[in-house]
């Protein structure tokens, strides 16, 4: 040890700034789950597949040549080749326009839907939960009386009201499915509003709307975002049934549902006609499935490390 | 160093364990050794994060790997070196051979199955005994910990049981197949300090019956002192100091175990004196610092404390320390708030 | 710290009979809190001391109004909290200010430190803008951590870091009287002498009253100035930190200093414990007369009848025990 010298073993105490230093990269709960979604590679595909999706969804009807209402007589059940993608449906309509057409609206039918839930079923259930108590009972009853009657009654009875079609559907789907969101947002709420951090802002002088939006919302907004993107494809998924039973979108408009169910008609002829919508309609269900894991996965606070 | 090699029960060598992590490897424990005699209570003391708890789970191989692994080192325990087992053979090592405690007795007991049952378990799997035998000996064993009308609490399940009685359940489960070592971690701190005290007497008393090792990982100094023979101190990763326990609490050398015994604030002294932190954090072991680990809260750190770590001083035989300060170019530093022996 | 001159200093609060029962199920009630009754002077600090269940915590909550009493009045200052209205409420919430147990749960974990600090601010309106961001980095550098740490979230800081936060944020709108809800009891030794030290600091510097609600007698022994034993939603025992120490009456007390390790193997060797059987019965159904009576070895007829009051049986300390003459 003959290198250490003398003015090495001087005394010079502690450094506290050293001690107290964070070496760890910062990293805000939405980088955080970011970073984790990434190396999620099933997820990221079926997101890059839902983004392409809707792309063509907006674009392909704008693009094409074709009209989704005006059909060719003298074109009718071509099979699919250089023109017609897709090929065209016994009103000689070009498949390919009126399959991302149907692929717009069930989108658009999922998406305001889970939206219209999300909207409702958070202020109710935010509200439900804050408050608890009776008032939380009364409410609570309410959602399971909403929740026991089954949508398909829903849309019966409203179409002999307000007549069949997108409106209605999106009405129907959005009373039968808020309950469902309501419920796990006072469950979130319920839990979030004991800790203590909310009750440190509750000695801090926080009134009601303060807590909710500063300090509850926040810390569910991972399992609401979870909830709705399970939401978009329930609700794609029940207008494809309502359309497919004849209860849905009426002609000249269409939609996965009513393609598909078009295509069935078909099918021993023409089984092409069943063929395309069927498999956007499935790409779209299994991409929100597998999406919708790889949020859970990287957004749920119990996982994270 | 002779010591006496016959004796000892569990030998632990360069222990490293790294866990993987987003940011990159958190090197948990760094180069720890450690031995436990027969019979012998052995205290592993530390603020959390310093790898005591791991350093207990790598023993029992119970570490999840990943994130975690073993990187180096051998665990010997009865001339077997427990890292190279396989899962199947150290399932048979756990439980009848080495058993543990953990801190909190809510839920280190499976809540849907009778108490019991869950003595019986092992009894079962390890000593080929039949279902009445283990019975009779659960319903033993209940008693043994302490806890009245065995013969009805065997039938009960978890939640029927106090925070508590929960505890000696889990040391009843623990000790059923008689384990040469039982390794406790922070068995008391969930606990209230009436219970505590009962539950730190029925160890000391199954330690004296039984013959059995412990190692009792704490960052209590009083339980310490209460139950320990040898203590180990760990800091970031690394043991800093090891030694008897009066050799740690009253001739403790390194600046780290002064702070421990100054921060305590003792119950029989009068004087309203200002305890003495350690000032800081420990370091976050993502990138651990140069040198020693505890120089950036030292208040005797010198220059070469943050560029080299230093090798073990034997003092006694038992007693070592890493520690600048042992060096002969150091100045000479005495702890400056001594505990004067036999207190006040 | 010497020891300070409290007896002519004027009361901060008086707790008169204060009880706070939960519903529990359909007809059972919890009586968490089961009229106490104690006041807390101007600039000291009372040590609030039991096992788990045995109300404390309830106590310090009812204290500040986060729970709504049962029974009783809390006067502070000389308004009495629970007959306030929701404006006067407000202005309340800026005298009195809490510390938690959990330093994991006590900070959101959604905000940045510099927004869960400067939240009183917002609320009530203190100050705003540049001014805040100084208040904010003052604070920080009160408690021992400085600037940076102010765009950081809370996951990033150790139990230690994080409890210190929480005093910062209790002390944004400079309050009267702080309630440290086992502010320690969830940190490392060592870690735990800084947040304690801090304490004494900065109640020495503003004058700060405190209630200290611990389960380790040590501690509080060290910072309190007077303590409050309680046992089961009842006060066994109040009198100054030395004579509890010096001179425990209640049996209770007795024990439970006894069970408390020293951290001196002499002494620990010599000590003979006392070492109470069973457990603290459940708060849904106490034990009749005195609470402590099923554990108690001295127990007579008398405690098995009779609830003790709680009386003066020497100057400064109170006990509530059949036995004590």
């Amino acid at each position: 040890m003959a290198e250490l010298s003398k003015d090495k073993f001087v005394i010079e105490g502690k450094r506290t700034s050293d001690a107290e230093s964070i070496v760890r990269p910062s990293l805000t709960y939405w980088a955080d789950a970011w970073r984790r979604l990434k190396t999620n590679k099933m997820a990221i595909t079926a997101m890059v597949i839902l983004i392409i999706v809707t792309l063509f969804a907006i674009f392909a009807p704008i693009l094409s040549e074709f009209d989704y209402r005006t059909g060719d007589l003298l074109e009718v059940n071509r099979q699919p080749d250089a023109e017609h993608w897709f090929g065209t449906d016994e009103l000689g309509r070009d498949l390919y326009v009126r399959v991302w057409e149907g692929t717009r609206i069930s989108l658009f039918i999922g998406i305001v839907t889970a939206m219209l839930n999300f909207t409702i079923g958070v202020l109710y259930g935010g509200i439900s939960g804050y408050v608890g108590g009776n008032i939380d009972n009364i409410m609570m009853r309410i959602v399971e009386i909403l929740f026991s009657i089954p949508y398909l009654l829903w849309v019966i009875m409203l179409t002999t009201v307000m007549g069949s079609g997108l409106f209605t559907i999106i009405v129907a789907l959005s009373i039968a499915g808020w309950g469902g969101m309501a419920r796990l947002v006072r469950g979130q709420i319920l839990q979030i509003k004991e800790m203590e951090f909310v009750m440190a802002a509750k000695t801090l002088g926080a009134d009601a709307g303060r807590i909710i939006t500063k300090h509850l919302i926040p810390n569910t907004i991972g399992v609401i975002i979870i909830s709705v993107t399970f939401a978009i494809p329930t609700a794609i998924f029940a207008e494809a049934f309502l359309s497919f039973i004849g209860l849905g979108i009426k002609v000249p408009y269409a939609s996965l549902g009513s393609l598909s169910k078009d295509g069935t008609r078909m099918l021993l002829v023409h089984p092409y006609q069943l063929v395309f919508p069927s498999i956007v309609i499935s790409l779209i269900m299994l991409s929100f499935q597998i999406f919708g894991d790889g949020l859970r996965d990287a957004l749920d606070p119990r996982l994270r490390q | 160093m002779a010591r006496d090699k016959s004796r000892v029960l569990l030998d632990v060598k360069d222990l490293r364990v790294s866990f993987d992590t987003y940011a990159g490897e958190v090197q948990a424990v760094r180069g720890v050794s450690f031995y436990v005699n027969k019979g012998e209570a052995l205290a592993i003391v530390g603020e959390s994060g310093c790898g005591k708890s791991v350093t207990a789970q790598s023993t029992m191989q119970l570490i999840p790997m990943p994130p975690g692994r073993i990187k180096d080192g051998s665990v010997m325990f009865n001339g077997k070196d427990l890292t190279k087992l396989t899962d199947r053979q150290m399932e048979s090592v756990r439980g009848s051979e080495i058993s543990m405690i953990f801190q909190d007795p809510m839920t280190s007991l499976n809540p849907t199955m009778k108490v019991g049952k869950q003595i019986m378990e092992g009894l079962i799997k390890h000593q080929r005994m039949s279902k009445s035998e283990a019975k009779k000996k659960a319903i033993e064993m209940l008693d043994v910990v302490g806890i009245p009308n065995p013969d009805k609490r065997v039938e009960q399940y978890p939640h029927e049981f106090s925070g508590g009685m929960r505890q000696r359940a889990m040391i009843a489960i623990a000790l059923a197949c008689n384990p040469k070592l039982l390794i406790a971690d922070e068995p008391t701190t969930a606990l209230d300090v009436t219970i505590q005290a009962q539950i730190l007497d029925l160890m000391k008393g199954l330690q004296r019956d039984f013959d059995t090792s412990i190692i009792l990982i704490t960052h209590d100094l009083g339980v310490v002192a209460d139950m320990a023979q040898r203590v180990v101190v760990m800091y970031a990763g690394k043991v800093i100091e090891s030694g008897t326990l009066d050799e740690i609490f009253y001739d403790g050398q390194h600046p780290y175990t002064w702070g421990l015994l100054n921060s305590v604030p003792r119950l029989d002294t009068n004087a309203k004196e200002k305890l003495i932190p350690i000032e800081g954090t420990p370091p976050d072991l993502f990138s651990p610092p140069k040198g020693c680990p505890f120089a950036a809260r030292c208040d005797y750190a010198m220059p070469i404390c943050r560029e080299e770590m230093p090798e073990e001083t034997f003092l006694t035989e038992d007693h070592f320390v890493k520690c600048w300060l042992q060096h002969e170019m150091a100045p000479n530093i005495e702890n400056p708030t001594k505990i004067k022996r036999g207190g006040k | 710290m010497s020891e300070k001159n409290l007896k002519d200093r004027k009361n901060l609060i008086e707790v008169k009979n204060l009880k706070k029962h939960f519903k529990v199920g359909r007809n059972q009630i919890l009586k968490a809190v089961d009229g106490i009754s104690f006041n807390i002077r101007e600039g000291e600090t009372l040590g609030l001391v039991g096992e788990s269940g045995c109300g404390k915590s309830t106590t310090g909550r009812t204290l500040i109004r986060l729970y709504e009493a049962t029974d009783g009045d809390v006067i502070f200052d000389g308004m009495n909290i629970h007959k306030l209205n929701r404006k006067e409420m407000k202005n309340f919430a800026k005298q009195v200010q809490m510390i938690f147990q959990d330093p994991y749960a006590s900070l959101n974990p959604r905000m940045t430190v510099g927004d869960i600090i400067g939240e009183g601010m917002d609320i009530h309106n203190i100050r705003k803008g540049k001014e805040r961001t100084a208040k904010i980095y003052e604070l920080l550098e009160t408690v021992g951590l400085n600037r940076e740490h102010a765009s950081r979230f809370p996951h990033e800081f150790s139990g230690g870091q994080r409890q210190r936060i929480g005093i910062a944020r209790a002390l944004s709108i400079e309050p009267k009287f702080i309630v440290c809800d086992e502010p320690i009891s969830a940190l490392d030794v060592s870690i735990q002498a800084q947040v304690v030290n801090l304490l004494e600091d900065l109640q020495e510097k503003m004058g700060l009253t405190y209630l200290f609600i611990a389960h380790d007698l040590s501690m509080v022994k060290h910072i309190s100035d007077r303590i409050a034993v309680m046992y089961l939603g009842a006060i066994m025992e109040i009198t100054t930190s030395k004579h509890l120490y010096e001179e425990p009456l209640h049996p209770y007390t007795q024990a439970l200093l006894s069970a408390i390790p020293i951290p001196d193997p002499d002494i620990e060797r010599s000590r003979n414990r006392i070492i109470l059987e069973g457990d603290v019965p459940s708060p849904i159904n106490p034990p009749e007369g005195c609470k402590f009576q099923k554990r108690c070895k001295y127990a007579k007829d008398i405690c098995r009848e009779k609830a003790p009051e709680l009386r003066e049986v020497k100057p400064d300390h109170f006990v509530a025990c059949h036995l004590v003459k």
